[in-house]
Protein backbone atom coordinates (compact mmCIF):
# COMPACT_ATOMS: atom_id res chain seq x y z
CA UNK A 1 0.00 0.00 0.00
CA UNK A 2 1.57 3.32 -0.96
CA UNK A 3 -1.24 5.78 -0.21
CA UNK A 4 -1.76 7.46 3.17
CA UNK A 5 -2.20 5.15 6.17
CA UNK A 6 -4.94 5.64 8.72
CA UNK A 7 -4.14 5.43 12.44
CA UNK A 8 -5.07 1.90 13.58
CA UNK A 9 -5.36 2.30 17.34
CA UNK A 10 -7.89 4.53 19.09
CA UNK A 11 -6.64 7.22 21.45
CA UNK A 12 -7.55 6.46 25.09
CA UNK A 13 -6.44 3.91 27.67
CA UNK A 14 -7.81 0.39 27.37
CA UNK A 15 -9.33 -1.12 30.51
CA UNK A 16 -7.50 -4.10 32.04
CA UNK A 17 -9.78 -7.11 31.62
CA UNK A 18 -7.40 -9.79 32.81
CA UNK A 19 -5.06 -9.98 35.77
CA UNK A 20 -2.35 -10.94 33.32
CA UNK A 21 -2.47 -8.49 30.39
CA UNK A 22 -0.84 -11.07 28.12
CA UNK A 23 -4.11 -13.03 28.20
CA UNK A 24 -5.86 -10.15 26.49
CA UNK A 25 -3.23 -10.05 23.77
CA UNK A 26 -3.53 -13.77 23.08
CA UNK A 27 -7.31 -13.47 22.99
CA UNK A 28 -7.08 -10.67 20.42
CA UNK A 29 -4.78 -12.78 18.26
CA UNK A 30 -7.10 -15.80 18.43
CA UNK A 31 -10.14 -13.77 17.39
CA UNK A 32 -8.17 -12.07 14.60
CA UNK A 33 -7.18 -15.50 13.28
CA UNK A 34 -10.76 -16.70 13.46
CA UNK A 35 -11.73 -13.64 11.43
CA UNK A 36 -9.13 -14.32 8.76
CA UNK A 37 -10.28 -17.91 8.58
CA UNK A 38 -13.85 -16.76 7.98
CA UNK A 39 -12.55 -14.48 5.21
CA UNK A 40 -10.80 -17.44 3.57
CA UNK A 41 -13.94 -19.52 3.86
CA UNK A 42 -16.09 -16.84 2.20
CA UNK A 43 -13.50 -16.57 -0.55
CA UNK A 44 -13.61 -20.30 -1.10
CA UNK A 45 -17.38 -20.15 -1.17
CA UNK A 46 -17.13 -17.49 -3.86
CA UNK A 47 -14.88 -19.71 -5.96
CA UNK A 48 -17.33 -22.60 -5.65
CA UNK A 49 -20.24 -20.44 -6.67
CA UNK A 50 -18.38 -19.10 -9.70
CA UNK A 51 -17.56 -22.68 -10.69
CA UNK A 52 -21.17 -23.80 -10.17
CA UNK A 53 -22.31 -20.98 -12.40
CA UNK A 54 -19.75 -21.95 -15.04
CA UNK A 55 -18.15 -18.52 -14.82
CA UNK A 56 -14.43 -17.87 -15.19
CA UNK A 57 -12.63 -18.01 -11.85
CA UNK A 58 -10.22 -15.09 -11.95
CA UNK A 59 -8.83 -12.96 -9.15
CA UNK A 60 -10.80 -10.10 -10.60
CA UNK A 61 -14.06 -12.07 -10.54
CA UNK A 62 -13.43 -13.14 -6.93
CA UNK A 63 -12.66 -9.59 -5.81
CA UNK A 64 -15.74 -8.24 -7.57
CA UNK A 65 -18.15 -10.95 -6.41
CA UNK A 66 -20.91 -9.29 -4.43
CA UNK A 67 -23.07 -11.84 -2.60
CA UNK A 68 -26.83 -11.41 -2.86
CA UNK A 69 -29.20 -11.73 0.05
CA UNK A 70 -29.49 -15.54 -0.13
CA UNK A 71 -25.75 -16.05 -0.18
CA UNK A 72 -25.29 -13.60 2.69
CA UNK A 73 -27.88 -15.45 4.74
CA UNK A 74 -26.14 -18.78 4.14
CA UNK A 75 -22.80 -17.30 5.08
CA UNK A 76 -24.29 -15.71 8.21
CA UNK A 77 -25.51 -19.15 9.30
CA UNK A 78 -22.10 -20.70 8.62
CA UNK A 79 -20.36 -18.02 10.68
CA UNK A 80 -22.66 -18.57 13.65
CA UNK A 81 -21.83 -22.27 13.57
CA UNK A 82 -18.16 -21.51 13.22
CA UNK A 83 -18.24 -19.08 16.16
CA UNK A 84 -20.05 -21.67 18.27
CA UNK A 85 -17.07 -23.95 17.70
CA UNK A 86 -14.53 -21.21 18.44
CA UNK A 87 -16.29 -20.12 21.63
CA UNK A 88 -17.29 -23.62 22.79
CA UNK A 89 -15.64 -23.20 26.20
CA UNK A 90 -17.62 -20.02 26.84
CA UNK A 91 -20.89 -21.64 25.83
CA UNK A 92 -20.23 -24.52 28.19
CA UNK A 93 -19.62 -22.05 30.98
CA UNK A 94 -22.80 -20.17 30.11
CA UNK A 95 -24.78 -23.41 30.19
CA UNK A 96 -23.32 -24.30 33.58
CA UNK A 97 -24.29 -20.86 34.85
CA UNK A 98 -27.80 -21.30 33.52
CA UNK A 99 -28.14 -24.59 35.42
CA UNK A 100 -26.89 -23.17 38.72
CA UNK A 101 -29.71 -22.68 41.22
CA UNK A 102 -30.83 -19.11 41.73
CA UNK A 103 -30.75 -17.75 45.28
CA UNK A 104 -33.83 -18.55 47.36
CA UNK A 105 -36.62 -16.05 46.91
CA UNK A 106 -36.88 -15.38 50.64
CA UNK A 107 -33.19 -14.46 50.72
CA UNK A 108 -33.78 -11.97 47.94
CA UNK A 109 -36.68 -10.39 49.82
CA UNK A 110 -34.53 -10.12 52.93
CA UNK A 111 -31.76 -8.60 50.87
CA UNK A 112 -33.99 -6.00 49.29
CA UNK A 113 -35.45 -5.13 52.65
CA UNK A 114 -31.95 -4.67 53.99
CA UNK A 115 -32.37 -7.43 56.62
CA UNK B 1 -36.03 6.16 0.94
CA UNK B 2 -34.58 4.95 -2.31
CA UNK B 3 -36.39 1.81 -3.38
CA UNK B 4 -33.63 0.68 -5.71
CA UNK B 5 -31.38 -0.30 -2.81
CA UNK B 6 -31.07 -4.08 -2.50
CA UNK B 7 -32.33 -5.62 0.73
CA UNK B 8 -29.79 -5.45 3.52
CA UNK B 9 -27.38 -3.25 1.60
CA UNK B 10 -26.10 0.23 2.23
CA UNK B 11 -27.12 2.77 -0.37
CA UNK B 12 -24.23 3.56 -2.73
CA UNK B 13 -23.08 7.08 -3.53
CA UNK B 14 -19.99 8.83 -4.91
CA UNK B 15 -17.88 8.63 -1.73
CA UNK B 16 -19.03 5.39 -0.12
CA UNK B 17 -16.03 3.03 0.06
CA UNK B 18 -16.97 -0.13 -1.81
CA UNK B 19 -15.36 -3.29 -0.38
CA UNK B 20 -13.75 -6.06 -2.41
CA UNK B 21 -14.91 -9.62 -1.74
CA UNK B 22 -12.32 -10.16 1.02
CA UNK B 23 -12.87 -6.75 2.59
CA UNK B 24 -16.59 -7.37 2.67
CA UNK B 25 -16.02 -10.79 4.25
CA UNK B 26 -13.93 -9.18 6.99
CA UNK B 27 -16.71 -6.68 7.74
CA UNK B 28 -19.28 -9.47 7.70
CA UNK B 29 -17.19 -11.42 10.20
CA UNK B 30 -17.26 -8.49 12.61
CA UNK B 31 -21.03 -8.23 12.17
CA UNK B 32 -21.43 -11.94 12.91
CA UNK B 33 -19.05 -11.76 15.85
CA UNK B 34 -21.03 -8.92 17.40
CA UNK B 35 -24.26 -10.83 16.86
CA UNK B 36 -22.80 -13.97 18.40
CA UNK B 37 -21.49 -12.08 21.41
CA UNK B 38 -24.81 -10.38 22.07
CA UNK B 39 -27.07 -13.38 21.55
CA UNK B 40 -24.92 -16.31 22.69
CA UNK B 41 -22.35 -14.96 25.13
CA UNK B 42 -23.87 -11.89 26.81
CA UNK B 43 -26.93 -13.73 28.20
CA UNK B 44 -24.64 -15.58 30.62
CA UNK B 45 -23.68 -12.30 32.31
CA UNK B 46 -27.06 -11.97 33.97
CA UNK B 47 -26.82 -15.53 35.31
CA UNK B 48 -23.37 -14.88 36.65
CA UNK B 49 -24.65 -11.74 38.32
CA UNK B 50 -27.84 -13.14 39.81
CA UNK B 51 -26.40 -16.45 40.91
CA UNK B 52 -22.89 -15.54 41.99
CA UNK B 53 -22.02 -11.86 42.30
CA UNK B 54 -25.26 -10.47 43.69
CA UNK B 55 -25.38 -13.06 46.50
CA UNK B 56 -21.69 -12.38 47.24
CA UNK B 57 -22.40 -8.66 47.43
CA UNK B 58 -25.36 -9.38 49.63
CA UNK B 59 -23.38 -11.41 52.10
CA UNK B 60 -20.84 -8.58 52.32
CA UNK B 61 -23.21 -5.62 52.40
CA UNK B 62 -26.30 -7.18 53.90
CA UNK B 63 -28.37 -6.17 50.90
CA UNK B 64 -28.43 -6.48 47.12
CA UNK B 65 -26.84 -3.86 44.86
CA UNK B 66 -29.23 -0.94 44.57
CA UNK B 67 -27.86 0.94 41.58
CA UNK B 68 -25.59 0.47 38.56
CA UNK B 69 -22.50 1.60 40.47
CA UNK B 70 -22.99 -1.13 43.04
CA UNK B 71 -23.64 -3.67 40.31
CA UNK B 72 -20.39 -2.60 38.70
CA UNK B 73 -18.59 -3.04 41.99
CA UNK B 74 -20.08 -6.52 42.32
CA UNK B 75 -19.22 -7.46 38.72
CA UNK B 76 -15.82 -5.88 38.22
CA UNK B 77 -13.89 -9.08 38.97
CA UNK B 78 -16.38 -11.52 37.44
CA UNK B 79 -14.40 -13.61 34.93
CA UNK B 80 -17.34 -14.27 32.62
CA UNK B 81 -18.18 -10.57 32.41
CA UNK B 82 -14.54 -9.67 31.85
CA UNK B 83 -14.18 -12.20 29.05
CA UNK B 84 -17.30 -10.87 27.29
CA UNK B 85 -16.09 -7.28 27.78
CA UNK B 86 -12.69 -8.06 26.28
CA UNK B 87 -14.33 -9.76 23.30
CA UNK B 88 -16.88 -6.98 22.85
CA UNK B 89 -14.20 -4.32 22.92
CA UNK B 90 -12.08 -6.38 20.53
CA UNK B 91 -15.01 -6.61 18.12
CA UNK B 92 -15.29 -2.83 18.18
CA UNK B 93 -11.60 -2.45 17.35
CA UNK B 94 -11.90 -5.01 14.55
CA UNK B 95 -14.95 -3.20 13.19
CA UNK B 96 -13.10 0.01 12.44
CA UNK B 97 -9.99 -1.78 11.21
CA UNK B 98 -12.04 -3.87 8.78
CA UNK B 99 -13.38 -0.69 7.19
CA UNK B 100 -10.06 1.16 7.24
CA UNK B 101 -8.34 -1.37 4.97
CA UNK B 102 -11.00 -0.80 2.37
CA UNK B 103 -10.79 2.99 2.69
CA UNK B 104 -7.02 3.13 2.36
CA UNK B 105 -7.21 1.29 -0.95
CA UNK B 106 -9.73 3.81 -2.33
CA UNK B 107 -8.77 7.02 -0.54
CA UNK B 108 -7.28 8.96 -3.47
CA UNK B 109 -10.46 8.33 -5.48
CA UNK B 110 -12.73 9.28 -2.59
CA UNK B 111 -10.78 12.49 -1.98
CA UNK B 112 -10.96 13.34 -5.68
CA UNK B 113 -14.72 12.72 -5.76
CA UNK B 114 -15.26 14.97 -2.75
CA UNK B 115 -13.03 17.66 -4.24
CA UNK B 116 -14.95 17.55 -7.50
CA UNK B 117 -18.21 18.04 -5.64
CA UNK B 118 -16.84 20.92 -3.56
CA UNK B 119 -15.17 22.68 -6.48
CA UNK B 120 -17.97 22.43 -8.99
CA UNK B 121 -19.55 25.82 -9.79
CA UNK B 122 -21.94 26.97 -7.07
CA UNK B 123 -24.79 27.09 -9.56
CA UNK B 124 -24.34 23.38 -10.24
CA UNK B 125 -24.37 22.37 -6.60
CA UNK B 126 -27.59 21.58 -4.82
CA UNK B 127 -26.25 22.64 -1.43
CA UNK B 128 -22.92 24.00 -0.28
CA UNK B 129 -19.83 23.39 1.82
CA UNK B 130 -18.25 26.12 3.93
CA UNK B 131 -15.07 25.16 5.76
CA UNK B 132 -13.43 27.39 8.33
CA UNK B 133 -10.00 26.21 9.48
CA UNK B 134 -10.14 28.61 12.42
CA UNK B 135 -12.81 26.41 14.07
CA UNK B 136 -10.98 24.40 16.72
CA UNK B 137 -11.81 20.80 17.58
CA UNK B 138 -13.37 20.86 21.08
CA UNK B 139 -11.41 19.03 23.76
CA UNK B 140 -14.25 16.56 24.37
CA UNK B 141 -14.13 15.55 20.67
CA UNK B 142 -10.41 14.79 20.66
CA UNK B 143 -9.49 13.82 24.25
CA UNK B 144 -10.12 10.17 23.37
CA UNK B 145 -11.22 8.61 20.08
CA UNK B 146 -14.95 8.27 20.67
CA UNK B 147 -16.46 4.77 20.35
CA UNK B 148 -12.91 3.58 19.59
CA UNK B 149 -12.93 4.96 16.06
CA UNK B 150 -9.20 5.42 15.39
CA UNK B 151 -8.41 9.04 14.59
CA UNK B 152 -11.89 10.16 15.62
CA UNK B 153 -13.78 12.65 13.47
CA UNK B 154 -10.94 15.12 13.35
CA UNK B 155 -7.81 13.36 12.00
CA UNK B 156 -6.65 14.24 8.50
CA UNK B 157 -4.06 12.09 6.75
CA UNK B 158 -3.89 14.00 3.45
CA UNK B 159 -5.08 17.30 1.95
CA UNK B 160 -8.84 17.28 1.38
CA UNK B 161 -9.14 14.12 3.50
CA UNK B 162 -12.54 12.41 3.81
CA UNK B 163 -11.42 9.16 5.46
CA UNK B 164 -13.03 9.91 8.84
CA UNK B 165 -16.37 10.42 7.07
CA UNK B 166 -16.03 7.21 5.09
CA UNK B 167 -15.05 5.33 8.23
CA UNK B 168 -18.07 6.61 10.13
CA UNK B 169 -20.51 6.01 7.28
CA UNK B 170 -19.49 2.44 6.55
CA UNK B 171 -18.54 1.60 10.15
CA UNK B 172 -21.89 2.66 11.56
CA UNK B 173 -23.67 0.59 8.94
CA UNK B 174 -21.69 -2.53 9.87
CA UNK B 175 -22.05 -1.76 13.60
CA UNK B 176 -25.81 -1.41 13.37
CA UNK B 177 -26.04 -4.43 11.12
CA UNK B 178 -28.07 -2.35 8.70
CA UNK B 179 -30.75 -1.77 11.32
CA UNK B 180 -30.61 1.99 10.85
CA UNK B 181 -31.57 1.64 7.21
CA UNK B 182 -29.63 1.92 3.92
CA UNK B 183 -28.60 5.50 4.83
CA UNK B 184 -28.17 5.03 8.59
CA UNK B 185 -31.01 7.52 8.78
CA UNK B 186 -33.17 5.89 11.43
CA UNK B 187 -32.60 8.35 14.30
CA UNK B 188 -33.27 11.28 11.95
CA UNK B 189 -36.29 9.62 10.35
CA UNK B 190 -37.73 8.79 13.76
CA UNK B 191 -37.17 12.33 15.03
CA UNK B 192 -38.72 13.90 11.93
CA UNK B 193 -41.77 11.61 12.17
CA UNK B 194 -42.12 12.46 15.85
CA UNK B 195 -41.83 16.17 15.09
CA UNK B 196 -44.54 16.01 12.42
CA UNK B 197 -46.90 14.25 14.77
CA UNK B 198 -46.18 16.46 17.74
CA UNK B 199 -46.14 19.81 15.91
CA UNK B 200 -48.50 19.36 12.95
CA UNK B 201 -48.93 23.13 12.66
CA UNK B 202 -45.24 23.77 12.02
CA UNK B 203 -43.86 23.74 8.48
CA UNK B 204 -40.19 24.54 9.10
CA UNK B 205 -38.56 26.99 6.70
CA UNK B 206 -35.06 26.43 8.05
CA UNK B 207 -33.66 23.44 9.91
CA UNK B 208 -30.26 23.16 11.62
CA UNK B 209 -28.60 19.83 12.46
CA UNK B 210 -25.97 20.11 15.21
CA UNK B 211 -23.00 17.70 15.03
CA UNK B 212 -24.17 16.37 11.69
CA UNK B 213 -21.06 14.24 10.91
CA UNK B 214 -21.74 12.69 7.46
CA UNK B 215 -25.36 13.85 7.36
CA UNK B 216 -27.12 10.58 8.23
CA UNK B 217 -29.87 12.43 10.06
CA UNK B 218 -29.63 15.66 8.09
CA UNK B 219 -30.80 13.88 4.96
CA UNK B 220 -33.77 12.44 6.85
CA UNK B 221 -34.99 15.99 7.46
CA UNK B 222 -34.46 16.94 3.82
CA UNK B 223 -36.68 14.01 2.90
CA UNK B 224 -39.30 14.87 5.51
CA UNK B 225 -39.42 18.60 4.68
CA UNK B 226 -38.45 19.08 1.02
CA UNK B 227 -39.33 22.75 1.11
CA UNK B 228 -37.14 23.57 4.07
CA UNK B 229 -33.61 24.96 3.81
CA UNK B 230 -31.55 22.42 5.73
CA UNK B 231 -28.18 23.17 7.33
CA UNK B 232 -25.71 20.86 9.04
CA UNK B 233 -22.77 21.94 11.18
CA UNK B 234 -19.84 20.08 12.65
CA UNK B 235 -16.42 21.11 13.93
CA UNK B 236 -14.57 18.49 11.85
CA UNK B 237 -13.66 19.15 8.23
CA UNK B 238 -13.08 15.54 7.05
CA UNK B 239 -16.62 14.45 7.90
CA UNK B 240 -18.11 17.62 6.39
CA UNK B 241 -16.31 17.21 3.06
CA UNK B 242 -17.65 13.69 2.95
CA UNK B 243 -21.17 14.78 3.99
CA UNK B 244 -21.31 17.36 1.23
CA UNK B 245 -20.13 15.00 -1.52
CA UNK B 246 -22.53 12.34 -0.25
CA UNK B 247 -25.55 14.65 -0.24
CA UNK B 248 -24.76 16.01 -3.70
CA UNK B 249 -24.37 12.51 -5.05
CA UNK B 250 -27.67 11.43 -3.52
CA UNK B 251 -29.39 14.49 -4.98
CA UNK B 252 -30.12 16.09 -1.60
CA UNK B 253 -29.81 19.80 -0.90
CA UNK B 254 -27.92 20.56 2.33
CA UNK B 255 -25.76 23.48 3.40
CA UNK B 256 -22.85 22.16 5.44
CA UNK B 257 -20.60 24.43 7.47
CA UNK B 258 -17.69 23.98 9.83
CA UNK B 259 -18.97 25.61 13.00
CA UNK B 260 -19.09 24.96 16.71
CA UNK B 261 -22.61 24.35 18.04
CA UNK B 262 -21.68 26.16 21.24
CA UNK B 263 -21.42 29.42 19.31
CA UNK B 264 -22.47 29.57 15.68
CA UNK B 265 -22.45 32.55 13.34
CA UNK B 266 -26.08 32.33 12.27
CA UNK B 267 -28.27 35.32 13.15
CA UNK B 268 -30.77 35.30 16.05
CA UNK B 269 -34.06 33.58 15.32
CA UNK B 270 -32.81 32.09 12.05
CA UNK B 271 -34.25 28.56 12.40
CA UNK B 272 -37.61 26.93 13.00
CA UNK B 273 -35.95 23.69 14.03
CA UNK B 274 -32.63 23.14 15.78
CA UNK B 275 -32.05 19.44 16.20
CA UNK B 276 -29.37 16.86 16.81
CA UNK B 277 -29.04 13.10 16.66
CA UNK B 278 -26.64 11.03 18.75
CA UNK B 279 -24.80 14.27 19.43
CA UNK B 280 -25.53 15.22 23.03
CA UNK B 281 -23.77 12.17 24.48
CA UNK B 282 -20.57 13.13 22.68
CA UNK B 283 -20.35 16.61 24.15
CA UNK B 284 -19.71 17.61 27.77
CA UNK B 285 -21.58 19.00 30.75
CA UNK B 286 -20.33 22.55 30.19
CA UNK B 287 -20.62 22.45 26.42
CA UNK B 288 -24.19 21.17 26.56
CA UNK B 289 -25.36 24.18 28.60
CA UNK B 290 -23.83 26.48 26.01
CA UNK B 291 -25.31 24.48 23.12
CA UNK B 292 -28.82 24.68 24.58
CA UNK B 293 -28.51 28.43 25.12
CA UNK B 294 -27.28 28.79 21.55
CA UNK B 295 -30.26 26.78 20.30
CA UNK B 296 -32.57 29.14 22.19
CA UNK B 297 -30.88 32.11 20.50
CA UNK B 298 -31.10 30.54 17.03
CA UNK B 299 -34.78 29.61 17.22
CA UNK B 300 -37.48 31.81 15.77
CA UNK B 301 -40.51 32.33 18.02
CA UNK B 302 -42.53 29.11 17.92
CA UNK B 303 -39.49 27.13 16.79
CA UNK B 304 -38.53 23.76 18.22
CA UNK B 305 -35.30 22.32 19.59
CA UNK B 306 -35.07 18.54 19.70
CA UNK B 307 -32.36 16.03 20.49
CA UNK B 308 -32.44 12.33 19.71
CA UNK B 309 -30.49 9.81 21.76
CA UNK B 310 -30.72 6.27 23.10
CA UNK B 311 -33.11 5.98 26.07
CA UNK B 312 -32.00 7.29 29.49
CA UNK B 313 -31.19 4.95 32.36
CA UNK B 314 -34.05 6.41 34.38
CA UNK B 315 -36.38 3.54 35.05
CA UNK B 316 -34.00 0.68 34.24
CA UNK B 317 -33.37 -1.96 36.92
CA UNK B 318 -29.81 -1.69 38.31
CA UNK B 319 -28.39 -4.63 36.34
CA UNK B 320 -29.79 -3.38 33.02
CA UNK B 321 -28.51 0.13 33.70
CA UNK B 322 -25.10 -1.36 34.44
CA UNK B 323 -25.04 -3.23 31.12
CA UNK B 324 -26.29 -0.20 29.23
CA UNK B 325 -23.53 1.81 30.85
CA UNK B 326 -20.82 -0.49 29.47
CA UNK B 327 -19.89 2.02 26.76
CA UNK B 328 -18.87 4.68 29.24
CA UNK B 329 -15.78 2.81 30.37
CA UNK B 330 -15.23 0.29 27.61
CA UNK B 331 -16.05 2.07 24.38
CA UNK B 332 -14.50 5.52 24.85
CA UNK B 333 -17.81 7.26 25.49
CA UNK B 334 -16.85 9.43 28.47
CA UNK B 335 -20.10 11.45 28.58
CA UNK B 336 -22.36 8.42 27.99
CA UNK B 337 -23.35 7.85 31.62
CA UNK B 338 -23.86 11.47 32.61
CA UNK B 339 -25.71 12.31 29.39
CA UNK B 340 -28.13 9.45 30.03
CA UNK B 341 -29.04 10.89 33.39
CA UNK B 342 -29.87 14.44 32.35
CA UNK B 343 -33.05 16.14 33.41
CA UNK B 344 -34.47 17.69 30.23
CA UNK B 345 -36.70 20.06 32.19
CA UNK B 346 -33.87 21.55 34.20
CA UNK B 347 -31.58 21.70 31.16
CA UNK B 348 -34.06 23.48 28.93
CA UNK B 349 -35.18 25.86 31.63
CA UNK B 350 -31.60 26.90 32.32
CA UNK B 351 -31.24 27.69 28.61
CA UNK B 352 -34.25 30.02 28.62
CA UNK B 353 -37.15 27.76 27.64
CA UNK B 354 -40.25 27.85 29.83
CA UNK B 355 -40.60 24.66 31.85
CA UNK B 356 -43.98 23.78 30.38
CA UNK B 357 -42.57 24.00 26.83
CA UNK B 358 -40.31 21.01 27.46
CA UNK B 359 -41.14 17.57 26.06
CA UNK B 360 -39.66 14.11 26.11
CA UNK B 361 -40.79 10.95 24.36
CA UNK B 362 -39.59 7.49 23.37
CA UNK B 363 -40.81 6.99 19.82
CA UNK B 364 -40.47 3.58 18.24
CA UNK B 365 -37.71 3.36 15.69
CA UNK B 366 -39.06 4.39 12.31
CA UNK B 367 -37.06 1.75 10.49
CA UNK B 368 -37.89 -1.09 12.85
CA UNK B 369 -41.60 -0.38 12.45
CA UNK B 370 -41.59 0.13 8.69
CA UNK B 371 -38.83 -2.02 7.22
CA UNK B 372 -36.89 -4.56 9.15
CA UNK B 373 -37.73 -7.78 10.87
CA UNK B 374 -36.67 -6.84 14.39
CA UNK B 375 -34.68 -9.99 15.06
CA UNK B 376 -31.22 -8.57 15.50
CA UNK B 377 -29.65 -7.11 18.57
CA UNK B 378 -26.89 -4.51 18.78
CA UNK B 379 -25.19 -5.79 21.86
CA UNK B 380 -25.65 -7.32 25.27
CA UNK B 381 -26.60 -4.04 26.84
CA UNK B 382 -29.69 -3.59 24.75
CA UNK B 383 -32.78 -3.97 26.85
CA UNK B 384 -36.51 -3.61 26.85
CA UNK B 385 -37.50 -5.75 23.87
CA UNK B 386 -38.78 -2.90 21.72
CA UNK B 387 -36.33 -0.71 19.99
CA UNK B 388 -36.94 2.92 20.75
CA UNK B 389 -35.14 6.21 20.50
CA UNK B 390 -35.41 8.97 23.06
CA UNK B 391 -36.37 12.46 21.95
CA UNK B 392 -36.28 15.50 24.19
CA UNK B 393 -36.41 19.23 23.69
CA UNK B 394 -38.57 22.32 23.98
CA UNK B 395 -40.55 24.78 21.93
CA UNK B 396 -39.79 28.46 22.08
CA UNK B 397 -42.99 30.42 22.79
CA UNK B 398 -44.49 31.97 19.66
C1 LIG C 1 -22.00 10.69 16.90
S1 LIG C 1 -21.65 12.02 15.86
C2 LIG C 1 -23.27 12.52 15.31
C3 LIG C 1 -23.92 11.63 14.33
C4 LIG C 1 -24.89 12.27 13.37
N1 LIG C 1 -25.66 13.35 13.94
C5 LIG C 1 -25.80 11.20 12.84
O1 LIG C 1 -27.01 11.27 13.06
O2 LIG C 1 -25.30 10.28 12.21
C6 LIG C 1 -21.15 13.43 16.83
C7 LIG C 1 -20.62 14.57 15.98
O3 LIG C 1 -20.69 15.77 16.72
C8 LIG C 1 -19.58 16.58 16.36
N2 LIG C 1 -19.42 17.59 17.40
C9 LIG C 1 -19.08 17.39 18.69
N3 LIG C 1 -19.08 18.56 19.37
C10 LIG C 1 -19.45 19.52 18.49
C11 LIG C 1 -19.68 20.92 18.60
N4 LIG C 1 -19.49 21.58 19.75
N5 LIG C 1 -20.07 21.59 17.50
C12 LIG C 1 -20.27 20.94 16.33
N6 LIG C 1 -20.08 19.62 16.17
C13 LIG C 1 -19.67 18.91 17.23
C14 LIG C 1 -18.46 15.60 16.20
O4 LIG C 1 -17.41 16.14 15.42
C15 LIG C 1 -19.18 14.42 15.54
O5 LIG C 1 -19.10 14.52 14.16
Amino acid sequence: MNGPQLPRGAKGDAPAYFDDPEVGKVLAMVVALAGEMAVMRDRFDTVERLLDAGEPVTREAIARFSPGEDVRTERDAWRQQFLSIVFRVLHEERERLAREPAPKYEDVVRGVEGG
Amino acid sequence: MNQSVAAGEQEKHAVLPVPTGDEFARQEFVKSLKYHLSTRVAPGIRDSYEKRRAPEFQSRAGRLPQNRREVREAMSADPYFRMWSALERGSQEMLWNSVQVSIERQLPDLVAAAQAAAESPAAQQLGSLTLDPSVATPGYVSAVDIHLMPGGYYTEVCPGDVAAGALYDRGVYVYANGRMGPRNADPGDTAAAFFRQRFPDLAPRRVLDLGCTVGNSTLAWVDAFPDAEVHGIDTCAPVLRYAHARAESLGQRVHYAQQNAERTNFPDGHFDVVMSCLFVHETSRKALSRILREAWRLLAPGGVMLHTETPPYGALPPFDAFMFDWDTRNNNEPFWAASHELDPRAECEAAGFPRDAVFEASPLSHYSTTQSKPKRVFKGGEVGGGWRWYVWGARKPG
